[in-house]
C-alpha cells in the first residue's frame, strides 16, 4: 500500500471536489462575490491534481478499474482509468487550470447576479467532462455526456437576454441531440454482439462486455458510421459544424476556451473509445480510413478559410478549431487506414499525432480565446476592426497572445509544429502502400494539412495584426488597459503549457505511446527515440528528425546576430528624416488593412467555399455603401432546404390539428376502430 | 380454481340478461338529455355491474370476484355518482344535455357499432373458457358506446360520464373474459379512476372561473393563435 490513493481514486476525488465546490461556490457567491477568487483558485487546485493524476497513470501506463455502488438498482458504476483516459484528464486537468485562473480575474466583469450560476456551471462542466473520460460503461458515460451537453448549454446562453446567443444555444443542443441519439445507437448495437457468456440474457453495457463484442462485418460499419457521426456533431464534424461557430463566441469567454479547448477532445476521446477501444481495431477496415481522412482535411481547409473571413475575434477562434478538429480527424484516419494495411510504424505515429494536436489545442486555443476575451473586454467591441494597437496598451498580456499565435500557426519551435509535422510525416510514408487511388488520398490528405497549416498562419497574422498591431480603430481601443494579474497569470500558465510541449515533444511522444499501446497493440517500439531526449526521430532508422532544443538555440544564436550584424558593420550614421508622405498629410487608421480587406484574396482564390453577397452601390445612390455578407455555405444548400422540408412537414400536420377537444376524440376513436378491424380481418 | 357448482338453470340467464341491461343502459346515455338522469343511469350501471359480478363469482366460485363486486359496488355505486351529483349541485348544471350530432344520429351510428362489436368479439368469445364467454361483445359494444358519447356531447361533464362508462365497460369485459383483472389491478384501477374524477372536479371550476362555462368549445383554441 503507498501512502497515496492511486491515480483512479486520485481523478474520482477531484471529479467530487469540483461538484462539491460548484454547488458550495453557487451559494457562498450569492452570498459576497469577493469569494470568487478563492473559489476559483480551489478548482485550480483540482484540474492541478487531475493533471498529476493523469501523468501518472501516463507514466506507470497502468488500469485501474473500480465498480462503485450507487446508480439504478442492478446497474453499478463501472469507473476506469487507463492511460487513454489518463492523457485526456491531464488535457482536462492542465487546461482547466489556466482556465479557472483567468476567469476569477475576468468574471469580475460579469453582472453580479450571474456569478453564482455561471460558477457552479463551470465546476458542474469540469466534473462531467472527467466523468465522460473514467466512464467504463455505456449508461454512466451517457449520463456524463448529456449532463456535459446540458450545462454546457447552460454557459453558451450565458448572456440568454441577446436573441442571436439563445438561438445559438437551441442550435447548440439539437445538434447535442442528434449527436447522443446515433452514440446511443453505437452503444446498442455493440451491446446487443456481447458474447453471451459474459451477459447472460441481457447485455450489461459495460465497456469491458464490449470491448469482447465480436460484431460481423456491415454491423461494424453501422457502429463506425454513428460513432463517427455521433461524436462528429460534438466536434463540429462537416457539415454537423454549423453549431460551433456560432455556439463558442456567444459564452463568456473562460466558457468558450473550455467548449473550445476541452470539450471538442471529448468527442476525440469517444471517437478513439468506442472505435480503437471499444469495437477494436480487428474489426476496422482499412477502406474505411479514406473517408475520415478527407473529411478531416476538407474540414481543415474549409475551416481555416471560414476563420480568414471572420472580423469577430471569437469566431475566427471557433472556426479555427474546426480546422484543428479537422487536422485531428486526418490523423485518425491515417492511423486507421495504415494499422489495418500493416505499416504499424506510420500509423502509431499518425495516431500520436493527432493526440499530440489535441493537446496542443486544448492549451493554445485556450489561451487565444482567453486573449480573445481581454481584446473584447479592453475594447468593448467584438469587431477586430474596433481594435488595433492594443499591444502597445497591453503588452504583457499581447505577448502571451503572440505566443498562442505563434504556436497555433504552426511555426517552429512551437508546439502546433510538432503535431503538424509529426503527421505531415506519417503522411509521407504513403510511398509504401499499395494502391495507386489509396496512395494519392493519403498524399492529398498531406496537401490539405499543409495547405491549411500555411493559411492558419496568414489567418493569425490578421488576428494579430489587426487586433493587436498598427493604430487604434476606435475609441475603446484607445483607451485600453492592460488586464488584471488573476488573468496574466492564468494566460501565462497556458503558455506555460504550450512551451512545455513544444520543448519536451520526446517525454510527450512516450506518454502518448503509452495511452495508444493497449489501444493498437503495437508500441511505438521501445528503440522509437533513439536519439535520446534531444531528437525527435518518429521513423527510424532513417527519417527525418527534428529537435526544438536545438532549433530554439540556433534562433537564440541567429537572431541577435542579425540584429547586430548590420549595426557593427553597416553604416554608422543613422538618418532621420519625415516619411515620404505619398502625398497623404496624415496617417489615420482608416488606412490601415481592416479585418476584411486583409482576407479579400482569400475570398477571390477560394470563392467555392463562401457564399458572399455583395452590394455595389450604384452612382447615383445618395448615400453609397459598399456592404458583403460572407455565409457558411452549409446553411443555404443543406440546413435551411431541411428546414423548409420540415415547415413543410408541419404545416401539413397542423391540418390535422384542429385545437377541438371532441376531433381528438373523433381521431382516438377512428384509430381505434381502424384497429380493431385489421386485427379481426387481416 | 374449485369446480364449478352445478349451475343453476337461471343463473346463465341471469348473467345474459345483466349483460343486455349493461348494453341498454349505454343506450340510454346516449338517448338521455337530463345531466342528473345521465348520473343516475351511471349509477345503474354499477349496480348492474355489480350484480353480475355476484353471478359470474357465484357461477365460477371465484372467490376474488366476490371482493371485486364490493368494491364495485363501493366506487361505482356509492362514491363516484355521489361526486357526480354533488358536482352538478355544486355547478348548478341542470337541464339539458348539449350535443354535437343530433340524439337519432348518434343513435343510428351506435347499433353500427353494436353490430360491428359483436362481429369482432365473435372470434375472441370462441377462445375464452369462462362461463359468460358470449358476453364479451356486450362489453366492447359498451365501450364503444360510451367512447361515441365522449365524442358527440358537448360539456365536460358528460364527458367525464362517458369515460367512466368506459371504464365500467372494460371491467364488465375483463370479468367475462378472464373472471377479471388481478386483484391489485383491479384495486389500481378503481383508485385512479376515483382520483381521475377528483381531479376533473377540481377542473371544472377552474374551467368555469376561467370561462365561465363548461362548454368544450371555449378550450378549443388551443391552436396557434
Amino acid at each position: 500500500m503507498t501512502p497515496f490513493p492511486d491515480s483512479l481514486d486520485t481523478s474520482l476525488l477531484v471529479l467530487l471536489a469540483w461538484g462539491m465546490t460548484g454547488i458550495l461556490g453557487f451559494f457562498l457567491l450569492r452570498r459576497s462575490e469577493g469569494l470568487l477568487g478563492p473559489l476559483s483558485l480551489l478548482l485550480a487546485a483540482g484540474g492541478v491534481v487531475l493533471a498529476f493524476s493523469g501523468i501518472r497513470g501516463l507514466v506507470r501506463g497502468t488500469e485501474l478499474q473500480r465498480v462503485l455502488s450507487g446508480g439504478l438498482p442492478g446497474l453499478p458504476l463501472h469507473v476506469r482509468q487507463d492511460p487513454l483516459s489518463s492523457f485526456f484528464l491531464l488535457i482536462l486537468g492542465g487546461a482547466a487550470t489556466g482556465i479557472l485562473l483567468f476567469s476569477a480575474g475576468y468574471l469580475r466583469s460579469l453582472p453580479p447576479p450571474r456569478l453564482p450560476a455561471f460558477f457552479l456551471r463551470t465546476a458542474l462542466f469540469l466534473a462531467s467532462m472527467e466523468g465522460v473520460f473514467l466512464a467504463d460503461d455505456a449508461y454512466i458515460f451517457m449520463v456524463f455526456w448529456e449532463i456535459m451537453a446540458l450545462v454546457s448549454y447552460a454557459l453558451v446562453v450565458t448572456e440568454n437576454d441577446r436573441e442571436e446567443v439563445r438561438n445559438a444555444g437551441f442550435l447548440y443542443l439539437l445538434m447535442a441531440h442528434f449527436g447522443s441519439l446515433l452514440i446511443l445507437v453505437a452503444f446498442f448495437v455493440l451491446a446487443t454482439h456481447e458474447p453471451s457468456s459474459l451477459s447472460p440474457g441481457l447485455s450489461s453495457f459495460t465497456f469491458d462486455a464490449m470491448r469482447t463484442s465480436a460484431p460481423p462485418a456491415g454491423t461494424a460499419l453501422l457502429v463506425f458510421v454513428c460513432t463517427l457521426l455521433g461524436f462528429g456533431a460534438k466536434a463540429g464534424l462537416i457539415p454537423l459544424h454549423v453549431w460551433l461557430p456560432e455556439a463558442h463566441p456567444v459564452a463568456p469567454s473562460p466558457a468558450s476556451a473550455l467548449l473550445s479547448g476541452v470539450m471538442l477532445k471529448t468527442a476525440i476521446y469517444g471517437i478513439l473509445r468506442v472505435l480503437f477501444g471499444l469495437l477494436g481495431l480487428d474489426h476496422l477496415n482499412y477502406a474505411w480510413g479514406v473517408p475520415v481522412l478527407l473529411a478531416g482535411g476538407l474540414m481543415a481547409l474549409f475551416g481555416i478559410l471560414h476563420a480568414l473571413v471572420q472580423s469577430d475575434p471569437k469566431k475566427l477562434l471557433a472556426y479555427s478549431s474546426i480546422e484543428n478538429i479537422g487536422i485531428i480527424f486526418l490523423g485518425i484516419g491515417l492511423a486507421i487506414l495504415y494499422l489495418r494495411s500493416g505499416h504499424s510504424m506510420a500509423g502509431e505515429i499518425a495516431l500520436a499525432a493527432s493526440l499530440y494536436h489535441a493537446i496542443n489545442h486544448a492549451f493554445f486555443k485556450s489561451l487565444l480565446f482567453m486573449g480573445a476575451g481581454t481584446m473584447i473586454h479592453a475594447t468593448g467591441s467584438h469587431d477586430l476592426n474596433g481594435m488595433g494597437g492594443l499591444l502597445r496598451r497591453m503588452p504583457v498580456s499581447g505577448g502571451f497572445v503572440l505566443v498562442g499565435v505563434l504556436c497555433i500557426a504552426g511555426l517552429p519551435p512551437g508546439n502546433g509544429f510538432v503535431s503538424e509535422w509529426l503527421l505531415l510525416q506519417a503522411a509521407l510514408q504513403a510511398g509504401s502502400l499499395s494502391g495507386t487511388l489509396l496512395r494519392s488520398a493519403v498524399l492529398l490528405g498531406g496537401a490539405l494539412l499543409v495547405l491549411a497549416s500555411a493559411l492558419a498562419a496568414m489567418g493569425f497574422v490578421k488576428f494579430y495584426g489587426i487586433g493587436y498591431l498598427g493604430l487604434p480603430r476606435s475609441e475603446g481601443a484607445h483607451n485600453a488597459r492592460e488586464v488584471s494579474t488573476a488573468e496574466k497569470v492564468g494566460m501565462a500558465w497556458m503558455v506555460g503549457g504550450c512551451l512545455l510541449l513544444a520543448l519536451s515533444p520526446v517525454r510527450m511522444l512516450s506518454w502518448i505511446d503509452q495511452a495508444l499501446r493497449p489501444l493498437t497493440g503495437s508500441p511505438l517500439r521501445e528503440n522509437a527515440f533513439p536519439a535520446g531526449w534531444l531528437w525527435l526521430l518518429p521513423l527510424p532508422p532513417r527519417g527525418a528528425s527534428y529537435s526544438p532544443e536545438i532549433l530554439l538555440g540556433l534562433l537564440a544564436f541567429l537572431l541577435p546576430l542579425a540584429f547586430l550584424l548590420p549595426r557593427l558593420f553597416g553604416k554608422s550614421s543613422i538618418r532621420q528624416s519625415p516619411v515620404w508622405g505619398c502625398g497623404y498629410g496624415t496617417r489615420t487608421f482608416r488606412m490601415q488593412d481592416s479585418a476584411g480587406s486583409f482576407a479579400q484574396p482569400i475570398r477571390h482564390f477560394f470563392a467555392n467555399f463562401f457564399l458572399m453577397k455583395r452590394h455595389l452601390p450604384e452612382p447615383e445612390e445618395k448615400s453609397p455603401v459598399f456592404d458583403l455578407t460572407v455565409e457558411d455555405p452549409h446553411w443555404a444548400y443543406l440546413y435551411r432546404p431541411l428546414l423548409r422540408l420540415f415547415q413543410a412537414i408541419a404545416t401539413l400536420a397542423e391540418k390535422v390539428r384542429s385545437g377541438r377537444i371532441s376531433v381528438y376524440l373523433v381521431y382516438s376513436f377512428g384509430t381505434l376502430i381502424f384497429l380493431l378491424t385489421v386485427f379481426r380481418w387481416m | 380454481m374449485s369446480p364449478p357448482l352445478p349451475a343453476h338453470p337461471f343463473a346463465n340467464d341471469l348473467v345474459q340478461f345483466l349483460g343486455s341491461a349493461l348494453l341498454m343502459s349505454a343506450f340510454a346515455m346516449l338517448a338521455l338529455r337530463r345531466m342528473t338522469s345521465l348520473v343516475r343511469i351511471f349509477a345503474l350501471q354499477g349496480v348492474l355491474l355489480t350484480l353480475s359480478t355476484l353471478a359470474v363469482a357465484i357461477l365460477s366460485a371465484e372467490t376474488h370476484l366476490l371482493f371485486s363486486a364490493i368494491f364495485t359496488f363501493a366506487f361505482k355505486v356509492v362514491l363516484l355518482p355521489a361526486i357526480l351529483f354533488r358536482l352538478l349541485n355544486r355547478l348548478r348544471i341542470q337541464g339539458e344535455v348539449e350535443v354535437l350530432v343530433n340524439v337519432p344520429s348518434t343513435m343510428v351510428l351506435g347499433l353500427a357499432i353494436a353490430v360491428f362489436s359483436f362481429t369482432l368479439a365473435g372470434p375472441i368469445s370462441e377462445l375464452a373458457s369462462t362461463v359468460s364467454k358470449g358476453l364479451i361483445g356486450v362489453g366492447l359494444a359498451s365501450l364503444l358506446l360510451s367512447f361515441l358519447m365522449m365524442i358527440s356531447r358537448r360539456k365536460a361533464l358528460t364527458q367525464v360520464i362517458g369515460f367512466l362508462g368506459m371504464e365500467n365497460a372494460l371491467f364488465f369485459s375483463a370479468i367475462n373474459a378472464t373472471y377479471g383483472m388481478p386483484m391489485v389491478v383491479e384495486l389500481g384501477v378503481a383508485f385512479d379512476v376515483l382520483v381521475g374524477t377528483f381531479v376533473f372536479g377540481i377542473f371544472f371550476f377552474q374551467i368555469r372561473e376561467t370561462f365561465e362555462s363548461l362548454d368544450l368549445k371555449h378550450m378549443d383554441t388551443t391552436s396557434m393563435e
